[in-house]
Formats: C-alpha cells, structure tokens, sequence
C-alpha cells in the first residue's frame, strides 16, 4: 500500500496530464460527428453573441462585394418571376391549390468563419428561434457550403465543406454518376469526392450538383467543377479533384434549407432499411 | 492577489486575441497561427505543474468554445504545459529560476525567443496532428508544422517585445 501511494505520488503529474487528456481527445471525438456537449460550440449564447459584435466591427470590409452579389440575386430572381408569371397567366391551374413547398429558405449571415484548418466550421446567425435544426443544409446564391451541426436558441454552427467526411451526396449533373463530397484539408478551393466507379466517362471542368438523396439538399443545387481526376490505385474507382465555386474565405449571407418533408422522408427511409432488414 | 488578478485579465486578453485577431489572419493556407501558448511562458517559473495543467485545460475549452474544436485546443495546451518544465530544463540545466514575476526570469530576449520555439513546437505538432488524424497527408502535415510553428513563434516574440519585455526595462 505504502509502495502504490509513493508510485502514485512519483507520477501524479503525468497521471493528471493523462487524463486531462484522455477528456480532452474523448470529447474531441465524441463531438465531431454528433455534438452532445453543446457549451462546446460557438452556437453557445456567450461565444456567439461575442462574435457577432466583433462581426459588427469587420463587417464593412465585405459589405460592398456582398452588396453586389446580393443586388445580382436580386436581379436574377426578379426575372425569373417575370418568367414564372408569364407562365402562370397562360396555365390554367391558377385556382387549384398548390402545396406546401417542400423546402423553405432562411436567410442568415455568417457571424465567424474558419477555412484554414483541417476542419472548418462556421457560425451563422440564426437558431432554433428561427426553425433551424440540425443536418440542415446551408447554401450561397454561388454554391453549397455546408450542413448545420449544433444548434442553440439564437446561433448556430455549421460543419463548412471544408471538412473531412462531410458525405454530401453529389452527382455529376450530365451523367448522372453519383458520389460523396470530402475535403483533404490542403486548399480551400478544391475538394474531393468519393465512389464514383472508374468505368464513367468524366470531362474535366464538368458541373458537379447535389445529388438530393438525403434530404438535406434538393436536386441540382450548385457544388463545383471538376478540375482534375485521375484511377485510383486500389480500388476500381476515380479520385476527383472539384473546384469550388464559393470562395470560403469571405462569406457573408447565407440561406439555410428547411425541408418541410424531412419527417415524411425519414419516415420512408426507416421502412426501406426494415425491409431490407426483414428480407 | 494582484498578481492574480493580472493574470486572468492576460489569459482573457490572450484568448480574445487568438480569437478575434490571430485565428482570422491569413498568411497560407498551410499557417495556423496560434499565440495562447505564451500564456504557459508568462506564468511563474515555480507555479505547481497541477495547477498549471488545470489552467491550461481551462483555457484551452474557452478557445475550443469559439474555434468548434471541441477539446482540441485544451489538449494540446495541456500538452505543452506538461512539457513546459522539461524545456525550461533543457534551457537552464543548473539555473535556480527565481520565485515572482515573470518578467525578470528570461534573461535575455534571445532564450525567451528559443523557450518560447520549443514550447510552440511540441504544441503545434501535437494540434496540427491531432486535427489531421490522417497520416496519408503526411508532407502537407510536416510543412504546416514547420510554417506554422515558425510563424507563431515570430508573433509571439514580437508580442514579447513590445508588452512583456518593456517592463522589465522598467524594472
């Protein structure tokens, strides 16, 4: 006993470094993909609410290119509606009801932002008050940028495209093949995607869209281009480099995607997987 | 008490520059400027490693709770606190470091420069491996540390000069 107390005396140092540590690197771990602890994230009231008065002190510097995107939006959208009214007066359906749109917009602007480490998150202005929730997808009028990942009253976080196993689906918009978005952590202009089998013809420079089957994204939403792919040695697959169009490094407004059939969806997936199962 | 209360007012100041200020300024893709870790060189040379591993956790979560990193930032800090008196040893094998402020122990600004090197080392390689968790980048990890740590340690240096240093001057 006197031998175990001096044993644990020499190395009581290095036994609280460890485990520190071992709390440190688990709450790491545990959080990355699902977060629990949420006093953990800068969606929590103090962090957010701190950021979003030192974005007050920055915000001029991006104010005039964000004017400018925001007023070309503006213009785009407006002839588009000219065109849908277009439509609308010659069809005949004016009098049926048209359903609830399955996605809803949210606008938010970006209060703190990091593109520089291996993953990347962002901090947005908007949270469970406005109807945000997680796995939510975020996107610019350029491209898409990421997938909610914590949520608190007022702010939350977003897990940016400039992460390691973000999983968006993807699909190249001519034909059709499909993978998963990544990001290996070296440029913030080019990401990568997974699973797409070798035997498809690809074009560099092709438009790369979301693929819509998760739900969190609609259909051919905007993601990059292909700038460069080449066979992967091990399996019968292409290694793809994509070129984002969204500049990462000055986001300003942002639109979160609220899918008002998420329920009906998930819903449906489970009774697939237990089919599947049952078979 | 002083003493004490200044040095919550640094830690504080510390992590609202890393924050605010040092987490947004790009230099390379590859550079990730961390200068929290000064922190670990301004605190007393015979503060008791417990109660500087437990500081270093804590600060370490405030700097998580802004950057999404989720104990990241507290582990490699709590790291490089473990290894802050092993450096000093290595420094100034037969050196008595003398009790109280922290200003008068670096005697000349050339030591703090190579503390203060090695410190930011043994930090930014535990962080920046941490964060990777992939050896297949290997190259790119190497040179972000070697950036990194590099460019860190000419900030913090810097921020030595101009605020820690000149009291000494005083003195």
């Amino acid at each position: 006993m006197k031998n175990l107390i001096a044993f644990l005396k020499q190395f009581q140092f290095f036994l609280l470094f460890a485990g520190l540590q071992i709390v440190a690197i688990s709450l790491y771990v545990n959080n990355y993909d699902t977060p629990q602890a949420k006093f953990l994230t800068s969606a929590s009231a103090v962090s957010g609410s701190l950021l979003e008065k030192s974005n007050e002190f920055t915000q001029f510097i991006n104010t005039p290119l964000a004017n400018k995107e925001l007023q070309e939006e503006n213009q785009r959208l407006r002839s588009e509606i000219d065109r849908l009214k277009a439509i609308m007066d010659t069809a005949h359906f004016k009098d049926t009801v048209v359903g609830e749109n399955t996605f809803q917009y949210i606008p938010a602007k970006v209060i703190y932002s990091t593109y520089n480490k291996r993953n990347n998150f962002i901090t947005i202005n908007r949270g469970s008050d406005d109807g945000l929730e997680e796995g939510m997808g975020v996107f610019t009028d350029n491209a898409i940028v990421g997938v909610v990942h914590s949520v608190s009253e007022k702010y939350s976080t977003v897990k940016s495209v400039l992460s390691a196993k973000i999983y968006v689906d993807v699909k190249v918009e001519k034909s059709g093949a499909h993978g998963l978005l990544d990001w290996n952590g070296v440029s913030p202009k080019i990401g990568q995607i997974n699973a797409i089998s070798s035997d498809i013809i690809l074009k560099k420079w092709s438009r790369i869209v979301t693929r819509g089957a998760s739900g969190v994204f609609p259909e051919g939403l905007y993601v990059g281009k292909i700038y460069s792919f080449k066979r992967d040695d091990a399996k019968p697959m292409w290694n793809i480099d994509i070129w984002y169009q969204e500049d990462f490094r000055r986001l300003t407004n942002v639109y979160v995607l609220k899918n008002n059939r998420k329920k009906e969806f998930i819903k449906l997936n489970e009774a697939l997987t237990e089919e599947e199962n049952n078979d | 008490m002083i003493s004490i209360i200044k040095y919550i007012f640094g830690a504080l100041v510390l992590i609202f520059a890393q924050v605010l200020i040092f987490s947004r300024i790009e230099v390379n893709y590859a550079v990730y400027l961390m200068i929290y870790p000064l922190f670990l060189l301004v605190l007393p040379f015979r503060m008791p490693l417990a109660q500087i591993l437990l500081l270093s956790f804590v600060i370490g979560l405030a700097i998580d709770n802004f950057m999404n990193t989720f104990g990241l930032h507290a582990s490699s800090l709590v790291f490089a606190a473990y290894l802050r008196p092993f450096i000093f040893k290595i420094i100034a094998p037969n050196e008595e470091y003398v009790r109280g402020n922290n200003s008068e122990k670096y005697t000349s600004s050339l030591r703090f420069l190579f503390i203060a090197f090695l410190l930011l080392l043994a930090h930014h390689t535990w962080y920046l491996t941490l964060e990777s968790f992939d050896l297949g980048e290997y190259l790119f990890l190497l040179i972000r540390i070697a950036l990194s740590t590099v460019i860190s340690t000419l900030v913090t240096f810097i921020i030595f000069l101009l605020f820690l240093a000149k009291n000494k001057v005083e003195k």
